[in-house]
């Protein structure tokens, strides 16, 4: 599993030089800022400082990017935890936990359990990474586009288990959601629901509806309010408690474990990654849960699996970008940029003839985890103290990051708009008690679900016996129907 | 002894953004059948709107069912429990807070595309927290030009495309 030879040539490149390790704080600083404003996103930050690259060797640009990548997976967690408005479509679920615990003044708790979280999933994210680089890779290859629908359908489900007190709500906020994705250009070129405007050809932009939609329910409601921490007791930022919140994350090594597991092999899934890994994570440590009550109250097993999940995914999608040179999302997709400006290409003749740069970015990555760690609690707790700035002041000051960091995405002034129009959808939804997380995982994996659907179809000619032909399709859609009864046959034989 | 009353209860707010949801996915649908007929284009849509329709009806039904309530004391109870002591004019604009926040988020877009982005951002921060109350005007000001003129910069140093500006 691991070439040993290979090994030995990374650790004499990483050491034979601090240059490459020059880049890693900065970049992880990019990353977390750009993490923790709502709007601005991960593959802005890479795409933005990507030109800056071309005057770095290979591996240091590859450590660059990578540490913008792992600063800003653990930076949309920030707002999430603070606000309740996750900076990156990657921190939905952390949201779910970590925000009642900010309104309870455990948000450096929160904080600091996100951070350890983080930076382990990370970490084990890139241990899996060095031992299975070549066979995650090819597993990847034998996934068509029946297993992807699946695994769509997979995240789908995951609109049950997010608390909505009606089922019913949840899945018409879901399946809005679906039909929203669907706006747009079809994949057989038929134009649908964009009566004549040319904006909206390439459908609604997702990220932008996503802060929509959670800033929406949140700094509407908070308008009335004089602090996001009610008890001015609790507003204080501490130290300490960070710490604790990072001793407490230990506490829970399976979910760790579990959530770190459920992030790599997600995300080494083209086109679904960590926005769908910290939703499965969630929703499984949720099922697992002998008291699950506690979960969407200020659980921490809630913020450690989320975060976990969501790190780890860049392992994953560094797996397939590595060995086979395919992109698992907008973020692998900039890095690939960074490779062909070094005239180097991805894939499996590069894994053959470059194992030692491989273990150099692998283990540099291992690195960049410790790093995390210090750098995180420095901007985490500069970071929290916007519990102390005025709501009257901070609402507009958010509003107006969100627009134009949509303008940033966008490049036009379809993605201030969308955000408008999706903040005053929320806001309804919130009023009605609609979940709108069910509304943004229909968003994120609707478009994704038609076309896998789509390719299923024209590569079976419609006939049935196709799904059949397919065995791993058959268990992820064995392990879906088991996940959905399973807490049904629980609950029936509980009472 | 408390007496009970058999009525329907209708949450017409519910009810009138349910209708509006069921007219938006029916309209949707028409548009998607009316591109193309074939299972390629409504293999996904029309099972989805099929099933949002049918879950949007349900919930008007869930809305006006019919609820056994006890007429006690709460009419009393609710006269007494409105909020009295602030000032008229106040309570308006805090009832309204919302509606009124949203217009403003609304002239702001308008504002980007039409006057300029540092403008409109100074306006919008200004205008938001005076509307919330701020009473110290001068910090308020101040405030709100530095940030929309630093937010501005950033953002024109940022993107690779245009952003109209007055002053940089």
């Amino acid at each position: 599993m691991i070439d040993f030879d290979a090994l030995h040539k990374a650790i004499e490149l990483l050491s034979s030089s601090w240059l490459p390790w020059l880049v890693v704080i900065p970049g992880l600083l990019i990353g977390l800022i750009f993490g923790a404003i709502p709007g601005l996103s991960i593959p802005v930050a890479m795409a933005v400082f990507l030109p800056v690259t071309v005057h770095m060797d290979f591996l240091s640009a590859v450590l660059f990017l990578t540490a913008i990548f792992t600063g800003g997976g653990f930076g949309g967690a920030i707002p999430a935890i603070l606000m309740n408005i996750p900076g990156t479509g990657s921190a939905v679920a952390t949201a779910f936990d970590g925000y009642p615990m900010s309104q309870q003044g455990k948000h450096s708790l929160a904080l600091g359990i996100g951070l350890a979280a983080s930076t382990i999933g990370t970490g084990l994210g890139y241990l899996v990474l060095m031992l299975f680089v070549s066979p995650m890779a090819e597993a990847v290859l034998h996934l068509g586009p029946f297993e992807m629908f699946m695994v769509a359908m997979w995240g789908l489900t995951l609109i049950a288990v997010l608390g909505s007190k009606s089922l019913s709500k949840g899945l018409l906020a879901g399946l809005a959601g679906v039909l929203i994705s669907t706006i747009g250009m079809g994949a057989q070129g038929d134009e649908r629901g964009t009566f004549g405007s040319v904006h909206l050809l390439d459908g609604i932009p997702a990220v932008p509806a996503l802060i929509g939609l959670f800033a929406a329910s949140e700094l509407f409601r908070l308008l009335g309010q004089d602090y996001i921490v009610a008890d001015e007791t609790k507003r204080r930022i501490s130290f300490r408690d960070i710490l604790a919140g990072a001793k407490l994350a230990l506490k829970y090594p399976m979910t760790l474990f579990r959530g770190s597991v459920i992030g790599v092999v997600i995300g080494t899934i083209p086109g679904v990654g960590s926005s769908v890994s910290n939703l499965v994570s969630y929703s499984s440590e949720k099922r697992r849960a002998k008291d699950s009550s506690q979960f969407g109250h200020g659980d921490p097993r809630g913020v450690v699996a989320a975060e976990s999940a969501n790190s780890s995914s860049e392992g994953g999608s560094m797996a397939t970008l590595l060995a086979l040179g395919i992109p698992g999302g907008s973020a692998t997709a900039v890095m690939l940029g960074a490779f062909a400006m070094h005239n180097i290409t991805g894939g499996s003749r590069f894994m053959a003839e470059n194992m030692d740069i491989v273990y150099s970015i692998i283990l540099g990555n291992f690195a960049q985890t410790i790093v995390l760690f210090v750098v995180g609690i420095g901007f985490v707790f500069v970071s929290s103290s916007v519990v102390r700035v005025p709501l009257k002041f901070l609402v507009p000051t958010v509003f107006v990051l969100a627009i134009l960091g949509a303008f940033s995405l966008t490049g036009n002034m379809v993605g201030p708009i969308t955000v408008f129009v999706f903040a005053v959808i929320g806001w309804f939804m919130r009023r009605f008690d609609y979940p709108v997380a069910a509304m943004v995982i229909g968003l994120l994996l609707g478009r994704m679900a038609e076309g896998e659907l789509l390719r299923s179809y024209q590569l079976s000619g419609g006939s049935l016996s196709y799904l059949l032909e397919r065995p791993i399709a058959m268990v992820i859609l064995v392990l879906l129907i088991l996940s959905l009864v399973y807490p049904l046959v629980k609950k029936i034989f509980k009472s | 002894m408390r007496k009970f009353l058999s009525k329907y209860h209708c949450d017409w707010g519910h009810i009138s953004f349910l209708v509006a949801l069921l007219f938006i996915i029916s309209l949707y649908l028409t548009d998607a059948i009316m591109a193309s007929h074939k299972a390629e284009n409504l293999m996904m849509i029309l099972p989805v709107s099929l099933i949002g329709i049918g879950i949007c009806l349900w919930q008007i039904k869930l809305s006006t069912r019919l609820r056994t309530s006890p007429q006690s004391r709460d009419s009393s109870e609710a006269i007494s429990a409105q909020p009295s002591a602030a000032p008229r004019t106040e309570t308006r604009l805090f009832k309204y807070r919302v509606p009124i926040f949203m217009g403003l988020l609304g002239l702001y877009l308008v504002g980007l595309i039409y006057v300029a982005f540092d403008i409109a951002t100074f306006l919008f921060i200004w205008l938001s927290l005076l509307l919330q109350g701020e009473r110290r005007k001068i910090l308020a000001f101040v405030y709100a030009l530095l940030f929309a003129l630093a937010v501005t910069w950033c953002l024109k140093l940022m993107v690779p495309f245009p952003v109209t500006t007055l002053f940089f």
